[in-house]
């Protein structure tokens, strides 16, 4: 539960400086890794649906096109969430699907994120697109590896339980 | 506890049902409110960071030495300028009692015709919406929002161009409706047809001596047309008078013209129904007149002190 509250309040602290500071934080370049890491920071059915009712209320206030982001989003979580990971691994069988490594999770979020961002943003624009994209990840990228660096970190020294 | 994988795919699908939700009661703007609710509940936090941040941002772009040589000079040119207006005003002074200045006085309000093109007719494009809302955010603006839900005549004018709500609009020398919601730059025009609009009218009659002023009534939109009512049965209605409107923007000897009476008959109750024809075709319209109150600076500037003025 605590985590859960921590990532509400951090989440509503990202929203205020990306509005505060228009120029500098495209929306969402804050919101999006933090929400991709809160969602896989315990690896329960909890964090996604808080890290998913939070894309919801942020796109209630600031609402971009279709809600596909939470989506999206939510959908990779649980997927990354069911792949097991844990030391009991070997009992099952080995996917075909190739397995991001759990330290990359958030970022391949992030990276899938900002596509479905910019595709709603730039309205089939491919240079527009790109450009967003570009601008997006020079924020949210650095800001999604520090928090995925302090999330490994957390893990190797038992402050994060992961079951 | 362990967590079953089960578990987390129905998570996933409780998100999902409440985005279709979400999405479902956004088309629908049952969302206004809340989205409201949301900004607000942003607001104090975005106020205080934007204070602490602010000179940060200053700081990080200064201005090059040739800039800085640029605005020294403007400063100065400014003070001289404020020097110059103090002067000036002590002269004027001067001469004022010996009424050689005295002149008719010009009048105090006036009007402003402002042209407005036609957004849109039937709702905002999705994407010119998210657009809008977009370069809304990057000002810190997101009250447009709610102009932007509407679904009927938008005008590209708002607040920041002086529009307010209840200004008339006119499409040539006709009046074409008013201003009925008012956002950052668009605004929502509630044309004559509509059954909400009504409007203080007078009757023009036209006959072989010429013009003649009529009875005043209320116009009120049906729809498709408009209906005058409240004129007593004992006045003089005919079909093909002129109807204008008793005032522009409260301005009092101002009128416009609104249609023509194309049918009027007794009612039961001693009053005629009359039948108007609007003289503006909403839906070809593309660009309009808003009619904005104007006050006459230069004579509140002549009564302002001298301190006040070089401000």
């Amino acid at each position: 539960m605590k985590p859960l509250l921590v990532l509400g309040i951090l989440s509503w602290g990202c929203v205020i400086l990306e509005q505060a500071l228009p120029d500098l934080l495209p929306p969402r370049s804050l919101l999006l890794p933090l929400v991709a890491v809160g969602m896989l920071w315990t690896r329960r059915s909890a964090g996604v649906v808080t890290g998913g009712t939070l894309l919801v209320l942020d796109w209630v206030a600031r609402p971009v096109g279709l809600p596909l982001l939470p989506i999206v989003v939510c959908f990779l979580a649980t997927w990354f969430c069911s792949v097991s990971t844990n030391q009991d691994s070997w009992m099952r069988p080995r996917s075909r699907l190739p397995v991001v490594p759990p330290a990359l999770q958030p970022m391949f979020l992030v990276l899938v994120g900002t596509a479905v961002l910019a595709i709603m943003t730039a309205s089939g624009s491919l240079s527009l697109s790109v450009r967003i994209s570009i601008d997006f990840l020079l924020r949210a990228a650095p800001f999604c590896l520090l928090l995925s660096g302090f999330m490994s970190l957390a893990a190797e020294t038992s402050w994060r339980r992961t079951s | 506890m362990k967590e079953s994988g089960a578990t987390r795919w129905l998570a996933f699908l409780a998100v999902c049902g409440l985005v279709g939700t979400t999405f479902l009661a956004d088309r629908l703007q049952l969302l206004d409110g809340v989205r409201l609710a949301l900004q607000d509940a942003l607001s104090p936090g975005r106020m205080v960071a934007t204070s602490i941040l602010s000179p940060h941002q200053d700081a990080a772009d200064p201005a090059s030495p040739g800039e800085r040589d640029e605005i020294r000079k403007l400063e100065q040119q400014r003070r001289e300028l404020l020097a110059e207006n103090v002067r000036l005003y002590n002269e004027l002074r001067q001469w004022r009692p010996t009424g050689l200045l005295r002149r008719p006085t010009a009048p105090l309000a006036g009007l402003q015709l402002i042209e407005a093109r036609v957004l849109c007719r039937h709702g905002v494009p999705g994407s010119l919406r998210s657009a809008m809302i977009e370069a809304g955010k990057t000002h810190g603006l997101l009250r447009s929002e709610l102009v932007l839900d509407a679904s009927g005549i938008l005008l590209d004018l708002g607040q920041a161009e002086g529009l307010e709500s209840g200004q008339t609009i006119l499409s040539g020398l006709a009046v074409a409706g008013r201003i009925d919601r008012v956002g950052r730059w668009v605004s929502h025009l509630q044309p004559v047809t509509d059954p909400e609009f009504t409007m203080q009218v007078q009757l023009i009659h036209r006959s072989e001596r010429g013009t003649q002023p009529g009875v005043a009534g209320i116009y009120q939109g049906t729809g498709t047309a408009g209906r005058i009512t409240g004129i007593p049965a004992t006045a003089r209605v005919a079909v093909g008078d002129a109807v204008v409107s008793e005032s522009i923007g409260g301005t009092v000897g101002r009128t416009a013209y609104l249609g023509q009476v194309v049918l009027a008959e007794f009612l039961s109750a001693g009053e005629w129904s009359v039948e108007v024809a609007p003289a503006v075709d909403i839906n070809s319209i593309e660009k309009v007149l808003a009619v904005v109150p104007l006050i006459n600076s230069d004579r509140i500037a002549a009564d302002r002190p001298v301190g006040e003025q070089s401000r």
